[in-house]
């Protein structure tokens, strides 16, 4: 794709509405060309108006106190854990299929943020010609690195995968992120790895069993190198 | 225009600190938005109330994971709004179940209002500015730009449901787009 191809794109990249081959074109593209990258925030700012254009609608009168009762939930494990599943609608949502083209296209990853790869993918795909069968696991920062993203995406029954992380704070060379795969509270070492200076790092993930097998992954910083069991404080969780 | 009044961005930095008043306030100022959009995207209204609690809820829980840098914290909500309603809109076997997602039409009295009234917040008139906008789209860009926005279809899920070439889609998105950006330019004035 040249510039004049892609400019006339990016509308549609913000808008989460191009098919899987343009938004791979275009990624690549814009993780060379940084004119066409600049162009990008207008057209978010354009995005970002559209909401206002829907027909207006009152929310019912009861919804902000029903609002302010379920915040002032108990805090603590119990009403974490109540958040949570209100918020994931259940243990094991956070497994959702993705796109078989995430992994093809894991080269727009390097370019965008985990964030915008959501977006996209949930974005007009549901008909698209994956199996099905690819597991994306969602990582959220803990109070530590509260703007960390992580994602983990693999094929069940395969003892690889990729793990993308953003927004991790860069660390000095002793020390390195370590990612753990749990299951019935044993952890293993999945890796470990640095980040970028701006908090991004993509790496294989390789495991003794199948990832499909584990039911929880979390990221502790740990001595570099890596630890046997975590040490370290925990930075990312799928829980 | 009033100095007590805070700023999103002192909102948010109030929620991150668990300051229950302050989402409330934050309620107050978005909840139509809010409810508008998401009702819009899922049609009945049962969806869009528990859509509606589950975005400030997030609001509540991610306030600290918010960077100004990034997004506005209107662009902000309104990120958090369409992936849920899209999830929700996923979940579905067929996405529109009869309904027609809609832009707003614009009352003609809607300008001739504004001089008259109490004053207007900057979010009422942003909102006349983008209504009047989209109103001038042609029908056909309007209906495209309405499936990709409100229902996040592809082009290629568009150009099925209106059984219209790919490239037809393509142009119509890109022909809405431009003329938007170019109107909300104009309007964009120096902070
Ligand atoms: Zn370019």
């Amino acid at each position: 794709m040249n510039c004049e191809q892609v400019r006339k794109l990016l509308a549609g990249l913000v808008l989460g509405c191009l098919d899987a081959e343009d938004e791979v074109a275009l990624s690549q593209h814009l993780a060379h060309c940084e004119d066409c990258h600049r162009q990008l925030d207008a057209w978010e700012c354009t995005v970002g108006h559209l909401a206002l254009a829907a027909p207006q609608a009152e929310p019912p009168p009861g919804l902000k106190s029903e609002l302010m009762r379920r915040i002032n939930r108990p805090t603590g494990i119990a009403g974490h854990v109540a958040g949570a599943s209100h918020r994931r609608g259940g243990f094991f949502s956070w497994l959702r299929p993705a796109p078989a083209w995430v992994l093809a296209g894991l080269v727009l990853v390097c370019v965008l943020s985990v964030g915008k790869l959501f977006l996209w993918q949930r974005t007009g795909l549901e008909n698209s010609r994956s199996p099905a069968s690819l597991q994306m696991v969602v990582m959220e920062g803990t109070a530590a690195a509260p703007i960390a993203d992580g994602t983990l995406i693999y094929l069940p029954g395969q003892h690889e995968g990729v793990l993308v992380v953003s927004d991790l704070p860069a660390l000095e060379k002793q020390r390195q992120y370590q990612l753990w795969l749990i299951k019935n509270s044993t952890r293993t070492s999945g890796g470990s790895f640095w980040v970028e200076p701006n908090g991004y790092a993509r790496f294989i993930v390789y495991s003794q069993q199948p990832l499909d097998s584990y039911t929880a992954f979390g990221i502790t910083i740990e001595p570099a190198g890596g630890s046997p069991a975590p040490t370290g404080e925990k930075v990312l969780s799928s829980l | 225009m009033h100095a007590f009044n805070p700023s999103d961005e002192q909102l948010i930095r109030r929620i991150a600190h668990s300051d229950a008043e302050a989402l409330a306030a934050l309620y107050d100022r978005y909840s139509r938005l809010v409810f508008s959009l998401v009702r819009n995207m899922v049609g009945n209204p049962e969806s869009a109330e528990e859509i509606t609690l589950d975005v400030f809820t997030r609001i509540w829980e991610r306030a600290v994971s918010y960077d100004v840098r990034k997004a506005t914290v209107k662009r902000w909500i309104v990120t958090i709004c369409r992936n849920r309603a899209i999830d929700v809109l996923r979940r579905r076997k067929r996405r529109l179940e009869g309904h027609s997602p809609k832009w707003t039409d614009v009352p003609l009295d809607m300008l001739a209002d504004s001089r008259r009234g109490a004053e207007p917040t900057e979010l009422a008139i942003l909102q006349r500015q983008v209504t009047a906008a989209v109103a001038k789209l042609p029908g056909e860009q309007r209906e495209v730009l309405a499936l990709a926005y409100f229902q996040g279809y592809s082009h290629r899920q568009i150009a099925g449901e209106l059984d219209l070439p790919l490239g037809t889609v393509k142009t119509r998105i890109r022909l809405a787009m431009d003329k938007l950006r170019h109107i909300f330019d104009s309007h964009k004035k120096p902070r």
